[in-house]
């Protein structure tokens, strides 16, 4: 089942979806997708980001695969649903997408190995983890003006149980920039795989419902500018869109 | 008045409790005194960077820092006045990163830092547990996330009761003997600035917690049984032990 949590008529639902993407309110409206506004799918709590988890994607920013997961905090401002506005600021020199799987945590885990992990998974979604490369200064790198900024963080457009995605190890990673193919990878090719990151984390830290770990994005970042339509997508858990605006368009200046 | 997060006896949740002046707290255990997120700045004083000197030309760092550098305390970290805390395996100290922690009552965004204290509802302890960790290069997530890391409490106090959070005094004591007095007279970023500078690129929610930060590397440690103590005029005081074992 995919599940979302969307705004429609005055009031926050919880939903699922049927079809392509038609969004099913508890009381069975079904509406279209256009009509209403997507939210995160899950109130999050503690989020993790890891950084050059793809052995590509550190090759292609000059650095060593790390020895043991690198993983950087979200705070809650940073999130934004499906189809939302992201800001690239006027002095941004380089910002950039990076297409995600994300996990949810949906029990308890404290001290857990990688090979019992999936248990603890409630399902996955689809991260796009916006970066402000000229922003990155080399203290508690990657910083959080880089990386925790206001509507930075995009994440839905829904849950997809964990019983619904068979093997989370080889799922398609792709990204569009105005329709055209930017970016390709495979779950495959993580440096550290989601049980090994949960068997991590939960090594010195209590893990919650609703704490969610961004996995790191393969080759192919290329910069993108106001007007660009981005559209993160892992095959098999869904299409997320996002549309890059300057700072006259967001703050409704013009 | 006071802000009070106290679990009674029996209870699974604890309750929030507005104490007016020398009213005694109920019984129940301390939770902590706010339940949104903390966030703090590193290199807030001008006596560490001075202290760092020439390695921030160095690498890895290259440049001093021009904007805040922050780091996040999450939520399985909070725990409340009187917590008991077991330090990771691996760790023999952790350094006692205690600061003021400002706590804002609205959300805020792209503040003025002549205006920016207008968010704050009231003031409270934040003691960053820390497993040492000479390098600022990567965010210390081991470091600083493990379970209980950051009591926090024991109360808010309102925002009246502070004229000038600036001005503060923070006083450490391991085992009851007093191990630092510091004050944040020399920040990089006074509280307004702060939250101005923060806030240009991250609102701030209500409920959430940012703190003044504490001069990492320079501040006192402790090991396992050691009972810890961080006192602020005005505030109050919040203690916490060490326990024996291990995480």
């Amino acid at each position: 089942m995919r599940r979302a949590r969307i705004a429609y008529n005055g009031a926050i639902h919880d939903v699922t979806i049927e079809g392509e993407a038609d969004v099913r309110l508890p009381d069975g409206r079904i509406v279209a997708e256009d009509k209403v506004v997507w939210l995160p799918p899950v109130a999050v709590g503690t989020t993790f980001a890891l950084a050059i988890n793809y052995a590509d994607h550190a090759k292609e920013l000059a650095f060593k695969a790390p020895e043991k997961p690198l993983a950087f905090l979200k705070g809650p401002g940073t999130f934004v649903g499906h189809r939302a506005l992201t800001r690239r600021p006027a002095d941004a020199a380089f910002m950039h997408y990076e297409c995600e799987l994300a996990v949810v945590i949906g029990r308890t885990a404290r001290n857990v190995t990688a090979a019992e992990a999936y248990d603890y998974v409630a399902g996955y979604s689809v991260a796009n983890d916006y970066a402000i490369r000229n922003y990155l200064q080399n203290y508690y790198r990657p910083n959080l003006r880089t990386k925790n900024r206001d509507g930075c963080t995009v994440l839905g457009p829904w849950l997809v149980d964990a019983a619904d995605v068979p093997d989370p190890m080889t799922l398609e990673i792709r990204t569009f920039v105005n329709g055209i193919r930017t970016q390709q990878g495979n779950t495959r090719d993580m440096v550290f795989g989601v049980p090994a990151l949960i068997e991590y984390l939960s090594s010195f830290m209590t893990l919650s419902p609703g704490d969610v770990i961004l996995t790191g994005t393969p080759d192919g970042i290329v910069d993108v500018k106001a007007g660009d339509e981005v559209v993160t997508e892992v095959v098999g858990v869904g299409r997320l869109t996002n549309t890059i605006v300057d700072d006259e368009t967001f703050f409704q200046r013009s | 008045m006071r802000f009070v997060r106290i679990t009674p006896p029996g209870a699974a949740t604890p309750q929030r409790l507005a104490l007016k002046p020398g009213a005694s707290v109920p019984e129940g255990t301390f939770a902590p005194a706010v339940d949104g997120w903390i966030y703090g700045p590193l290199l807030n004083e001008q006596a560490t960077l001075d202290r760092f000197g020439e390695q921030l030309h160095a690498k890895p760092y290259e440049a001093p820092p021009t904007v805040p550098v922050l780091y996040f305390k999450p939520r399985n970290t909070h725990v409340g006045h009187g917590a008991r805390v077991r330090l990771p395996a691996y760790a023999e100290r952790v350094e006692l990163g205690a600061s003021v922690g400002l706590v804002f009552g609205r959300g805020i965004g792209r503040a003025d830092a002549a205006t920016a204290l207008d968010a704050v509802v009231g003031y409270t302890i934040v003691l960053d547990l820390s497993v040492p960790n000479a390098s600022v290069y990567r965010p210390p997530v081991q470091e600083k996330c493990f379970d209980g890391a950051c009591p926090v409490g024991p109360w808010v106090v309102d925002k009246a009761a502070i004229a000038d959070p600036d001005a503060l005094e923070v006083r450490t004591y391991v085992n009851g003997g007093l191990a630092q007095t510091r004050r944040f007279d020399g920040a990089v970023r006074p509280a307004g600035r702060l939250i101005a500078d923060v806030t240009e690129f991250m609102t701030l929610s209500a409920g959430e917690v940012l703190t003044l930060g504490y001069p990492v590397g320079a501040v006192p440690t402790a090991g396992r049984g050691d009972h810890v103590r961080i006192e602020i005029d005005g505030i109050g005081a919040l203690d916490c032990t060490i326990e024996e074992g291990v995480a």
